[in-house]
């Protein structure tokens, strides 16, 4: 199994570390490949051993070494288990875990790859419920790399095989997904509708996905500027959540949100309780990069340093870097550091160019451009002109795509909706504090 | 119904969510515990994560539930550990396996954990259905035994057809040689066993039930009872059949026709297959008869 996706990473590898992650990952699944097709030999648990010794000592994220780990156990068990065939389901959960964990490193064209193979093995063994999460997974792996038509038919087939097992939370999540794949192209209003339908149905049989449904319905109000209908949304299922990793999404979208109606201070407060409570690397790596992204665009000098210091030590994704070069860029502009926001840019530049991040290479060429006109305006004495509309900042959630740094509005204007979540928000990241000093 | 868990502590959450209140928890807090409340003569079911057992607690396990037949979910992660547990009680008990850290674990547990087979009715089915069973080719025998006895496994005929690896019409045939109506209603067969025990066990509410089988409405679900069972799930909570009753019916209901002397493809599970746009009745459809668009014909020929 030769895939591209894994023939670009290991082309565009940055470092030895980053190869050999990619490596561990590709060899594992030629392992598997040639386990499932001639069944396991003394060559193969060899080659097993092998990659288990050099994984010890390799630099991963612990999701990608923990998944790759799953898959060097199940491996050797493939064929045991009797009817049930349980090596074989061991294999595929390992192989849907390496994948999520690629998604969650943001490494998305590799992660489809690998959720089309499982699929795609696990449906010729009959594995239906696997294979309906395996179609579900790479749908979103694929609408991810903005590969519509590929994710649309993997959620049709999600949705169809999830009705097959018996299984209405995958249905409705892939139908959600490709509801989401409309309002990511822009037609917002059959989006809605589709999701003010799919909601309908939820409630009658599988009411655990309701909330999705309405965290995907603040998206779109949110993309179609109804911020505060949005938030409000956004908030209203935060205290229905018993779900750990869409309690976290919940909250990053709702930053978003914030920072699009105008209340970016609010919208940090909320991200600061991902960055300290949340249980995953990950997500909290995500957050802090949020809240750089508003410190660049709003917060004084002190935080911004301090942001960009605390995510210089951390395992960024290749994205990530780019991200993290392009704000820099923004916020030393906006200090007046400009030799220095003209080097961020470039490098953010280089970045997106050699992973092929277009939005983010148009984005920094734009920033760049940004930074030569106000050097030239500060030779000139020339104020600055402001815009409302500067970048595009981090993917709040992966669904969401949050507008731009907005004109703030004074907290006294807004609605006693919108106060009532601003007092939450603030009480919130009060106890998150309090949880931290006395973990300390 | 009564859940004896045996988990790490981060686990037990999942089994709290997934029960959603429907059920009493009695967790154990060493495998000597577990393996002596096995040893006793009850049927509740057994939660348990392989990866804290030995492969000498997997034989005693094993020896118990031999003794003691009761539904077992195991819930681990995927580890040598677990997995040297989970290949002995995957090879000597009907255990239902779900490996954490994947998408819809949570949705996959509530079903295993709502929705155990009832061990008894399977006993009993089974041993009803036996002189069929054996004249199945051993790959479909086996899958479909672990489908009632598991209560998981293809949820329908094309799965099914996957997990032995054959088509769909082989099957089709050789459940058809054995006397079998057709693998759609064995599948269904063994939808109704898993949820037996909730609907007289149990005060889950009959939309969750329909929900955790696939059903979309309650309503769908009493049609296969009825079709199954000669009843639905409300009388049936209500007036709850005796199993050896509930057996005999629902036997008679997978073998209805008898076995073929010659097996073809027109006798091949004709519930299974769509209505013929050529075929009426097995005959050719004569020139002059139009069909609906269901592929009944508008009259008789």
């Amino acid at each position: 199994m030769i895939d591209m996706s894994f023939l670009q990473a290991f082309a565009t590898a940055q470092s030895d570390a980053e190869f050999a992650r990619a490596a561990a990952g590709f060899t594992l699944l030629q392992i598997y490949d040639t386990v499932r097709t001639n069944g396991l030999t003394s060559f193969q648990l060899d080659a097993i051993r092998k990659v288990e010794h050099e994984l010890a000592s390799m630099d991963a994220a612990p999701s990608v070494r923990t998944a790759l780990e799953a898959m060097i156990c199940a491996l050797p068990f493939w064929e045991s288990g009797g009817p049930v065939r349980v090596g074989r389901q061991a294999t595929y959960s390992a192989l849907l875990m390496y994948g999520q964990a690629l998604g969650s490193e943001g490494e998305w064209p590799i992660a489809e790859s690998v959720f089309a193979l499982a699929g795609m093995d696990a449906e010729l063994d009959g594995e239906t419920w696997l294979t309906a999460n395996a179609r579900l997974l790479m749908g979103r792996a694929a609408r991810m790399c903005a590969d519509w038509d590929t994710a649309r038919i993997a959620y049709r087939r999600a949705a169809q095989l999830g009705r097959e097992a018996g299984d209405f939370s995958i249905v409705f999540r892939a139908q959600i997904g490709e509801a989401n794949i409309l309002w990511s192209r822009g037609d917002l209003r059959t989006a809605r509708l589709r999701l003010t339908s799919i909601a309908k149905r939820a409630k009658q049989s599988c009411p655990s996905v309701v909330p999705r449904i309405t965290l995907a319905l603040a998206g779109v109000a949110n993309t179609a500027g109804e911020y505060e209908q949005a938030i409000t949304l956004a908030f209203g299922i935060l205290d229905t959540l018993d779900d750990d990793e869409l309690k976290y999404q919940t909250l990053v979208d709702l930053a978003s949100f914030l920072t699009d109606y105008g209340l970016p201070s609010v919208a940090s407060t909320a991200l600061r309780v991902v960055q300290r409570t949340a249980p995953d690397r990950h997500v909290r790596r995500h957050a802090t990069l949020n809240l750089f992204f508003l410190a660049a665009h709003h917060e004084d000098a002190a935080t911004f340093d301090a942001l960009h210091a605390a995510l210089a030590d951390e395992g960024l994704t290749a994205r990530q870097k780019a991200q993290y070069a392009l704000f820099t860029a923004q916020g030393c502009r906006r200090l007046g550091r400009l030799s220095e926001a003209r080097a961020a840019a470039e490098q953010a530049i280089r970045i997106a160019k050699q992973y092929q991040h277009f939005q983010l290479v148009f984005e920094a060429e734009a920033e760049l451009r940004d930074i030569l006109l106000t050097h030239e305006s500060a030779s000139t004495t020339m104020p600055w002109r402001s815009r409302r509309r500067e970048s595009t900042g981090v993917g709040a959630s992966d669904d969401v795509t949050p507008n731009p740094s907005a004109v703030s509005i004074a907290l006294d204007s807004v609605s006693p909706g919108i106060r009532r979540v601003v007092d939450s928000l603030e009480s919130m990241a009060a106890d998150s504090e309090l949880v931290m000093s006395g973990a300390q | 119904m009564r859940y004896i868990v045996f988990l790490a502590p981060q686990a037990m959450g999942c089994v709290y969510s997934a029960l959603e209140g429907y059920g009493a928890v009695d967790s154990m807090p060493d495998v000597q515990r577990l393996i002596a409340a096995l040893a006793l003569p009850h049927d509740d079911c057994v939660v348990l994560d392989p990866a804290l057992l030995t492969a000498d607690n997997a034989q005693a396990i094993v020896a118990n539930l031999a003794q003691f037949p009761r539904p077992v979910v195991a819930f681990s992660s995927v580890s040598t550990a677990a997995l040297d547990s989970i290949v002995i009680l995957a090879q000597r008990t009907p255990a239902r396996f779900l490996f954490r850290g994947i998408a819809n674990e949570r949705s996959a547990l509530a079903r295993a954990l709502l929705l155990p087979p009832d061990a008894e009715l399977c006993a009993a089915l089974l041993s009803r259905i036996d002189a069929h069973m054996e004249l199945l080719p051993p790959a479909i025998r086996e899958r479909v035994l672990s489908m009632f006895r598991v209560g998981d496994g293809p949820h329908s005929p094309d799965a099914l057809s996957a997990a032995v690896s054959l088509t769909r019409r082989s099957v089709d045939r050789h459940l058809a040689d054995a006397g079998f109506v057709s693998a759609r209603r064995l599948v269904e067969a063994a939808h109704l066993t898993s949820a037996y025990r909730a609907i007289t066990r149990s005060h889950i509410p009959f939309h969750a039930i329909a929900s955790l089988l696939g059903y979309k409405t309650p309503r769908t679900m009493d049609a296969q009872f009825t079709l199954l069972l000669d009843t639905t799930s409300g009388k049936l909570r209500a007036r709850p059949l005796h199993v050896a009753e509930a057996a005999d019916v629902l036997a008679l209901r997978l073998t209805e026709r008898k076995p073929h002397q010659k097996s073809g493809a027109s006798h091949a599970a004709a519930e299974d297959m769509k209505p013929s746009l050529t075929l009426i009745n097995g005959r050719s459809r004569p020139r002059h008869v139009r069909l609906r668009t269901s592929g009944e014909p508008v009259s008789k020929p």
